[in-house]
């Protein structure tokens, strides 16, 4: 089926997220991408993914001021589209408003003197991480339970089925602010909580679907054939059931982005210096006069991040259920 | 329903048991060293005082013995009782929630319902596409935007920037105590109300639609009833049977949704309870906000299941499993 215009915008969108994300490391960087001396020889500092330490200099790379170094004469370099780095602080530099000229913020700085260019690369990256991760727990947990819930019936499933209805009933934020103060709020630390909580979406509509299709014949079939109950139910019920668990899974992603951005935004998420577009929200509630571009860009990140994965999830029900075709 | 409260305030207590005593971080101040003034023996009467040196099952056995006689204690941060300060907060988080719950319902019905009747025409497809938008904007950011260009000096000066009432409150009648209360409650409402427009009213149009498609409406149509009354009577009334159950589902996200909206609007409510309390591991408080959250939204469910047995007559009113 023919993506629809509401479609193809939420694929660029989220495809240019997860090139951001991918390549943050070498769109925001204090490092050269590339040096020319001489114009002639040139030295290509290590990537800034690994050590701050030249290989074949034995520098350290973060002394050197290669922006400073760029405007002498015989040296050229290029470097990244983002020339600085989301950690580095510069008290002389705080709250900037944005600007467009040579080794300008882009984006503005935020109170400590960071770019805020750089801190939304980076935090696109922790953003898709944790999109990524929390919600594979995710589904793997639902999966499971949901599985194994519909297939079995009887005790397994009132057991079962009263855990997830526990799960759903308990306000998810209070839950997760809970364990995370407990185990103290870090990137890692709210993938596997944010796993561990967004999973009741899957189980429920994989039961659902398990019921469904737990008395067909194909599987009366296998069941006959000898097939184990572990082998009905991953080789031949799931494998028919999970469209309904694709669409489910990309509007999981969607709400996992935006706790993750409210849980940094009340300041248990992710930690600075890591970055993370909550974080710089929660910055701007104290300079929300003036300092618009600490409201603005993070803000507008989410939302686009959170449009196109909705987009996406509808795209996919459309494509996946061939009655709404 | 009574599985579910127990199961939840018991994974609230293990979440609570997990961390430090909060009567030895009390002592302790943040580096770790010990309080010398604070002698062991002080910190031993204190901790049997509250009870953390008896075993794990006891202090289970203690926690529904106090649940049950609603006897929550003092908060162990600043000694007042727990159930003052649930007493005070619970209104506004309750008023809230029960005003968005009405504007929600009140605006999202016709929509759904024009949407239904008028699918595919320019204007609904504009409002798919506004509502979508207002569906993914999230609510800080909104609060965010709404506080700096609403309220404050810069822009306009419409509302204030934050807390329940104002300053002179005491000196105002009634009416204008209400008003007050109102002008102070209106952007946080309007936070919390555009999210859940898109969803409940993409659901009453589903919904609408399905019964629009159903045997009995074309048996209305071949009698020759009017248009109107096919409408409004006969699909009306069983479209919007699902649409009731919906507000079981509303509940625990409102109870989130009212922390985030709580603390940014400076509103003493639950969620800036709930905050608060987590953010100090203010035991007995974690547990009564906790209980109190899970015993409203259980009310919830069940209010929900009792109108949906009033009014589906197909239903007779046992105790329905909601699954």
């Amino acid at each position: 089926m023919k993506p629809d215009l509401s479609a193809r915008i939420s694929f660029y969108i989220i495809g240019f997220f997860v090139f951001v994300a991918v390549f943050a490391s070498f769109l925001s960087s204090p490092y050269p991408l590339l040096i020319l001396k001489n114009k002639s020889t040139y030295d290509i500092p290590v990537s800034p993914f690994f050590s701050a330490y030249s290989v074949q200099k034995r520098i350290r790379l973060d002394k050197i001021d290669f922006r400073g170094l760029a405007s002498k004469s015989e040296i050229s370099a290029v470097f990244t589209l983002v020339p600085f780095s989301p950690f580095e602080q510069n008290l002389d530099e705080i709250l900037i408003p944005p600007s467009f000229s040579r080794f300008g913020h882009y984006m503005g700085t935020d109170d400590v003197g960071r770019d805020v260019a750089s801190r939304m690369i980076h935090g696109a990256r922790n953003s898709m991480l944790v999109g990524l991760i929390a919600v594979a727990l995710s589904l793997v947990i639902g999966v499971v339970v949901g599985s194994i819930a519909g297939f079995y019936g009887g005790w397994v499933d009132l057991l079962l089925s009263r855990f997830i209805e526990i799960m759903i009933t308990f306000p998810r934020l209070i839950l997760i602010m809970a364990v995370l103060v407990m185990r103290k709020p870090s990137l890692f630390n709210v993938m596997i909580v944010l796993g561990l909580t967004q999973w009741t979406g899957v189980a429920r509509i994989l039961r659902a679907e398990f019921l469904k299709r737990k008395t067909f014949e194909f599987v009366l079939a296998a069941k006959v054939l000898g097939a184990t109950s572990f082998r009905q139910i991953f080789y031949h019920i799931l494998p028919n059931s999970l469209s309904p668990v694709i669409v489910m899974t990309t509007f999981d992603v969607a709400d996992v982005v935006l706790t993750e951005s409210a849980l940094s935004f009340l300041g248990i998420g992710i930690q600075p210096p890591d970055a993370s577009w909550g974080q710089v929200l929660n910055i701007s509630k104290s300079y929300m006069d003036f300092a618009w571009w600490l409201i603005f860009f993070p803000g507008l990140f989410i939302f686009l991040v959170v449009v196109a994965y909705n987009l996406l999830g509808d795209y996919l029900r459309k494509y996946l259920n061939p009655k709404e075709r | 329903m009574i599985p579910t409260f127990i199961g939840i305030v018991t994974i609230t207590f293990f979440l609570t048991k997990l961390r430090p005593d909060p009567v030895l971080q009390q002592m302790l101040n943040p580096d770790g060293i010990k309080d010398t003034s604070a002698s062991e023996q002080y910190i031993e009467q204190l901790r049997h005082y509250y009870g953390y040196d008896k075993p794990l099952y006891y202090q289970y056995y203690v926690m529904w013995k106090n649940i049950l006689t609603l006897d929550f204690s003092a908060s162990r941060i600043d000694h007042r009782p727990v159930l003052q300060k649930v007493k005070e907060a619970l209104p506004i988080t309750i008023g809230l929630n029960v005003i968005t719950i009405f504007i929600v319902y009140i605006i999202s019905v016709p929509l759904g319902i024009y949407s239904a009747l008028n699918d595919n025409s320019r204007l609904d497809r504009w409002l798919t596409l506004i509502l979508y938008i207002l569906y993914s904007l999230p609510t800080f950011w909104a609060a965010l935007l709404l506080l700096k260009y609403f309220s404050g000096g810069d822009y306009l000066d419409l509302f204030p920037l934050n807390g329940l009432t104002s300053d002179y409150f005491d000196e105002l009648n009634i009416f204008q105590k209400m008003g007050d209360i109102f002008w102070h409650l209106f952007l946080p409402i309007v936070v919390s109300v555009y999210g859940a427009f898109a969803f409940l009213s993409r659901f009453v149009k589903n919904s609408f639609m399905e019964s629009l498609k159903s045997e009995y409406i074309r048996t209305a149509r071949a009698k020759g009833l009017s248009h109107r009354r096919i409408i409004y009577v006969h699909a009306m009334r069983n479209s919007l049977i699902p649409v009731i159950t919906m507000m079981a589902g509303l509940l625990p996200g409102l109870f989130g949704g009212s922390v985030i909206i709580e603390s940014i609007f400076s509103l003493p409510g639950m969620g800036k309870l709930a905050y608060d309390s987590i953010y100090s591991n203010d035991e007995t408080v974690i547990m009564a906000v906790v209980s109190f959250s899970a015993i409203l939204t259980l009310l919830g469910i069940l209010l929900s299941d009792i109108a949906y047995a009033l009014v589906d007559p197909r239903i007779k009113l046992d105790e329905t499993e909601t699954s």
